[in-house]
């Protein structure tokens, strides 16, 4: 079962979920965040959180930890933290960030989180207990152009960066001041912050979104010519591609070791499968298949919001009764982002999705041909 | 649809290639559009920086297409290997920049039995490639 929520029709930017998944952050493109709680079946504003001066680009909501990592325009990125019913900011001293902080991420284990922003700065940012505050260690052989995303291997100490100058790079995401001892790693021998392991090109289109495997063994990415890159551990100087019919994807996510979800500009999810022994990338199915889908559940009680094309479609009854119906999908806007849901024995069986006209999709994947 | 990326110098000025005039006329004269075709879009010139080079083969590329009749046209496409039909697309829209000289109704023509083979994936590559033909 497909569940449709929607935020109103403003564009959904990022969105994140808390641990038990009952309240969700979303960015509306506005200077604002906001945290809904589910409440009876339905979404209510309970807190919004104002300290930015710009829209903000990236939320990360940390399960364990309960904090939230938000990046902005205004480039600056800000820690909260949930104190007596308040959300308190803590500003991240983020001292040669010139330009808007464009991702942001924590680390598996939570105790720090990477940045990357527009002015070609990576960040691994922790908090210096001593002095209280957020510091920051950027990465000294920076990418040469905006750092549009990134993914964190799971031992904690990787991290993956995709930017606007066709390459995605493997950097040492390792903290002296907060790791205990720097572990090897599939992908080569991890020693200071900010060391570059590995550095793959994307044929000449921009990185939009990287991801790392459950196990962190292989590495995919999509870029704006509408092709899926994915390379292996075992073997990082053969890189995979698949160059797809579709419009470009925005977002990649792996729900299991082989098993790739990619969205974007095409309005349904699809799911590629990626075998490394043989180095393809292989199209399974479009992840809407749109019977399974039941009606949407809007915020507030007589606040109903129609997407632009619903609008019209409403406005046009008498003509559009002549012809045929088009084909509807589940999302009827650009997908910006891809988030895990649920999780069972380190795949996923649950994503959530958002879209341009306010929407976060929740997709169950049980049913659907993926490779364990 | 898939191959592998070996060649790690993505430098525009490395390994320029171009499609030798007289192996093309061969082809030419013995009828063999297809065979030309290919010969060219395998030989494109995408890492040169001297416009006439370009120049030179988007002409070749184009007079073969322009020779191939349209009801051969979904043949030719099929004959062409996956990773070529993206540079197929780009010399559609190349002859699009001049409409005197290549008929743009023969290349509409093109451009729609492309599409149907490569979907809108490569009307994307064409707007978004650096290596230009």
């Amino acid at each position: 079962m497909t569940e449709v929520h929607s935020f109103g029709n403003l564009p959904v930017i990022a969105h994140a979920w808390n641990k038990d998944r009952t309240q969700i952050a979303v960015s509306l493109g506005k200077n604002d965040l906001r945290i809904y709680n589910k409440q009876a079946g339905k979404w209510k504003l309970t807190h919004t959180l104002c300290e930015h001066l710009s829209r903000v680009l990236a939320i990360d909501w940390a399960p364990k930890t309960n904090r939230i990592v938000t990046a902005s325009a205004d480039y600056n990125a800000y820690v909260w933290t949930f104190e007596n019913d308040t959300w308190k900011p803590q500003m991240v001293e983020l001292q040669r960030t010139s330009r808007a902080v464009c991702c942001a991420k924590w680390s598996p284990d939570e105790n720090k989180f990477a940045i990357g922003s527009s002015d070609k700065n990576v960040g691994i940012c922790y908090y210096e207990t001593e002095q209280r505050f957020w510091a920051a260690e950027m990465i000294k052989k920076k990418p040469k152009s905006t750092v549009t995303c990134l993914a964190w291997h799971p031992n904690n100490q990787l991290i993956a960066v995709g930017s606007l100058d066709y390459r995605v790079r493997i950097y040492s995401g390792y903290v002296k001041a907060v790791d205990n001892k720097a572990e090897t790693s599939a992908w080569g021998k991890i020693t200071n912050t900010g060391e570059l392991l590995h550095e793959f090109p994307c044929e000449s289109g921009w990185t939009h979104d990287v991801a790392f495997s459950p196990s962190g063994e292989n590495l995919a990415w999509v870029s704006h010519n509408s092709i899926i890159f994915a390379v292996s551990s075992n073997n990082p100087s053969k890189t995979t591609m698949e160059i797809t019919n579709y419009l470009p994807f925005r977002c990649i996510i792996f729900v299991s070791e082989s098993t790739i979800i990619v969205a974007g500009h095409e309005f349904s999810p699809l799911i590629y499968n990626y075998d490394e022994r043989k180095g393809t990338i292989e199209f399974v199915e479009k992840l809407d298949s749109q019977e399974t889908s039941t009606g949407r559940q809007s915020i507030g009680e007589e606040n109903e919001f129609f997407t632009p094309y619903q609008a019209s479609r409403l406005f046009d009854q008498p003509s559009m009764q002549t012809q045929t119906p088009e084909p509807v999908s589940t999302h009827q806007s650009m997908i910006t982002q891809i988030v895990p849901y649920q999780t069972e024995n380190t795949n996923l069986v649950k994503i959530s999705s958002a879209d341009l006209f306010g929407q976060v999709v929740i997709w169950n994947l049980s049913g659907k041909k993926i490779k364990k | 649809m898939t191959n592998q990326i070996d060649d790690k110098d993505d430098d525009l000025s490395a390994n320029v290639v171009e499609p030798d005039e007289n192996e093309w006329k061969k082809f030419i004269d013995d009828m063999k559009y297809v065979r030309a075709l290919e010969y060219v879009l395998q030989n494109a010139p995408v890492r040169a920086k001297d416009p006439d080079k370009k120049k030179k083969a988007a002409h070749m590329a184009l007079s073969t297409m322009m020779k191939i009749k349209a009801t051969e046209i979904p043949n030719a496409i099929n004959s062409i290997p996956v990773p070529l039909r993206d540079t197929l697309m780009k010399y559609v829209y190349r002859g699009f920049e001049n409409p005197k000289d290549y008929s743009s109704s023969a290349l509409l023509t093109w451009h729609e039995k492309v599409l149907a083979a490569t979907g809108l994936g490569s009307i994307v590559r064409v707007l978004t490639d650096r290596r230009t033909v």
